[in-house]
């Protein structure tokens, strides 16, 4: 059984924010909604602080909690393990952005014919075309670019990279390239406490 | 209609009432609009006003239809309070419909539902006190002594278990572990039996009987819910683990003034009332509110200090601006659009109770018939 998961070593992440864009262009996603954000943040004080950067998305979880209290089972695992959204049966009622302890999920509640990005702005056909796969009053995430894994490739967050801070493969192959990297970089999930079990491992993590 | 109350407070009130809802609806077709800004909800802040109005009326629903269960002497203060409790209860359901993205699809709530999800304990146990209760109010109606009886056990015990359901749901949610804390079970359990107390001293000052319920045990019930409260506080001051973080948060962050109203003006105030048996119509007003304040305060807890706060020290997350203080996320404000929306659900709960109460679905109080 294929299980889709990313790596992201954080200590080589440049903060640059390009997968962030690469996710928009790649999913055409309402303005002002990312599903793939670089947070960033300092620590410590001076003279030994220093800046953070933490690219964050959907976790994929194996036990998802968004999942789990979906209320109409609009959140749902694909074939591969992959957390998808069923836009038909959610009924926005933000259940599952309560429920995801990474705050991974979008609710999606505006108009972007009656909302341009700026006042006097049109849409253009393309835009309009891509907006029609975002409909509105639903809750939206991470697909893990479903459309490009189909087809062999990587997402586009992965592929875009410009340190190469990102590994995308089958977590339940163990001869494949990102299991060999999470053993090689010490890599864990975020907040593993909670017994989600995401399929984005982290290495780097001040 | 049977008018029973004074016709110019009737016709006064069902203005009011109709003018909220012509307001609601205004501002309901502009959230449909998905007009940026019609709602201060956000993907940091998913459930805000309606939620809190949806907790408030299920807690007074819940509470006034306990006590109707409950209650043995004077048939028509039972039968009052259920038919308040009904009518509580069924607007507890409608705050919850502007809140959906898609309302049109809650079909699915019913016929497709996920069942492991705890948010159908929420609907299917509401549901279920609809329908004792409506059992309750034809068997205390047309005198029928099994039915009533029937229905008195079955809505006491969904009663109770709906807002059990509705606290477990809330603490069962991982991404906001400010709603985690278990005192919350019993704090919602006694402001149910609080607001159910106040919804029948106002009853009994609105119809001018007054038989059913001890202003003394609302009073008690008050006490107790500080109690929980403080107990709840205490425990911040030995553990300060990371749930009790978002208890400090709505202490002393932005919506501090909102906690400490409610502690003051609907418990403190009104226990000191009730207790001496003064005002009670006033202290059971200011208890109710205290109530709705209660809710909206938990509400925003489970928001303003999120699970994803702890992912790393010192993060940030874009378009939000840290506050000072123990609260991470800005504060949500509830947009005129959702003030008017929700301002409607309560005109048609009073309007609805008025029409009923003033109806011959409820007699005229004689307590020689009792």
């Amino acid at each position: 059984m294929t299980r889709y998961g990313m790596l992201i070593d954080v200590s080589t992440c440049a903060g640059c924010d390009a997968c962030t864009m690469a996710c928009k262009y790649q999913n055409a996603t309402p303005s002002g909604m990312y599903w793939c954000k670089v947070l960033k943040g300092e620590y410590g004080e001076y003279p030994n602080s220093g800046q953070t950067v933490l690219p964050m998305a959907c976790q994929h979880c194996q036990d998802a909690p968004c999942v789990s209290a979906c209320p109409t089972g609009a959140s749902f695992y694909d074939e591969n393990r992959c957390v998808q959204v069923d836009y038909e049966k959610c009924i926005g009622c933000r259940m599952c952005i309560n429920a995801c302890p990474y705050n991974a999920r979008s609710y999606h509640d505006v108009d972007q014919k009656t909302t341009p990005y700026y006042e006097g702005y049109e849409m253009t056909p393309y835009e309009e075309m891509r907006a029609a796969e975002h409909p509105i009053g639903v809750v939206e995430k991470c697909v893990m670019c479903k459309e490009r894994t189909a087809q062999g490739e990587e997402p586009s967050c992965v592929k875009t990279c410009i340190t190469k801070s990102r590994w995308f493969g089958d977590l339940d192959d163990p001869t494949s390239e990102i299991n060999e990297m999470i053993k090689k970089l010490g890599a864990k999930p975020l907040m593993e406490d909670l017994g989600t079990e995401p399929s984005v491992y982290y290495a780097g993590l001040v | 209609m049977d008018i029973k109350m004074n016709k110019n407070v009737v016709l006064g009130v069902g203005a009011v009432c109709l003018v909220l809802l012509a307001m609601g609806l205004f501002a309901l077709v502009q959230q449909y609009s998905f007009v940026e800004g019609v709602t201060s909800i956000t993907s940091y802040v998913p459930w805000g006003l309606y939620i809190s109005l949806f907790l408030f009326f299920e807690a007074a629903g819940a509470g006034a239809l306990l006590l109707a269960a409950v209650g043995k002497p004077a048939m028509v203060s039972r039968l009052k309070l259920a038919v308040v409790g009904v009518i509580f209860s069924a607007c507890a359901g409608l705050a919850i419909l502007p809140d959906l993205g898609r309302p049109l699809g809650m079909w699915r709530l019913f016929f497709a539902p996920n069942i492991a999800s705890p948010l159908l304990l929420d609907v299917w146990l509401l549901s279920a006190t609809l329908v004792f209760g409506v059992l309750l109010i034809v068997g205390l109606r047309l005198a029928k002594p099994a039915l009533a009886k029937a229905a008195s056990i079955g809505t006491g015990v969904f009663a109770v278990l709906l807002v059990l359901g509705t606290a477990i749901m809330f603490c069962s949610i991982p991404g906001k572990i400010g709603w985690e804390s278990t005192a919350e079970i019993g704090i919602s359990l006694v402001q149910m039996v609080i607001a159910g107390c106040a919804v029948a001293l106002l009853l009994d000052a609105v119809t001018g009987t007054a038989r059913n319920v001890s202003s003394k045990l609302a009073g008690a019930l008050l006490v107790a819910n500080a109690a929980i409260m403080l107990g709840e506080g205490m425990l911040l001051a030995y553990r300060g683990d990371f749930a009790l973080r978002a208890f400090e948060a709505v202490m002393f962050g932005t919506y501090a003034w909102i906690f400490w109203t409610q502690v003051v003006a609907g418990i403190v105030v009104p226990a000191a009332l009730l207790l001496r048996g003064r005002g009670v119509q006033v202290a059971a007003g200011l208890a109710l509110a205290g109530v709705a304040l209660s809710k909206f305060v938990y509400v925003v807890r489970g928001s303003i200090y999120p699970t994803y706060g702890e992912i790393s020290e010192g993060l940030f997350i874009p378009f939000l601006q840290h506050t000072s203080g123990p609260q991470m996320v800005t504060a949500y404000v509830p947009s005129a659009s959702e003030f008017m929306v929700a301002g409607a659900v309560i005109g048609l709960a009073v309007l609805l109770s008025m029409a009923a109460l003033n109806s011959k679905l409820v007699p005229t109080d004689n307590p020689a018939n009792d």
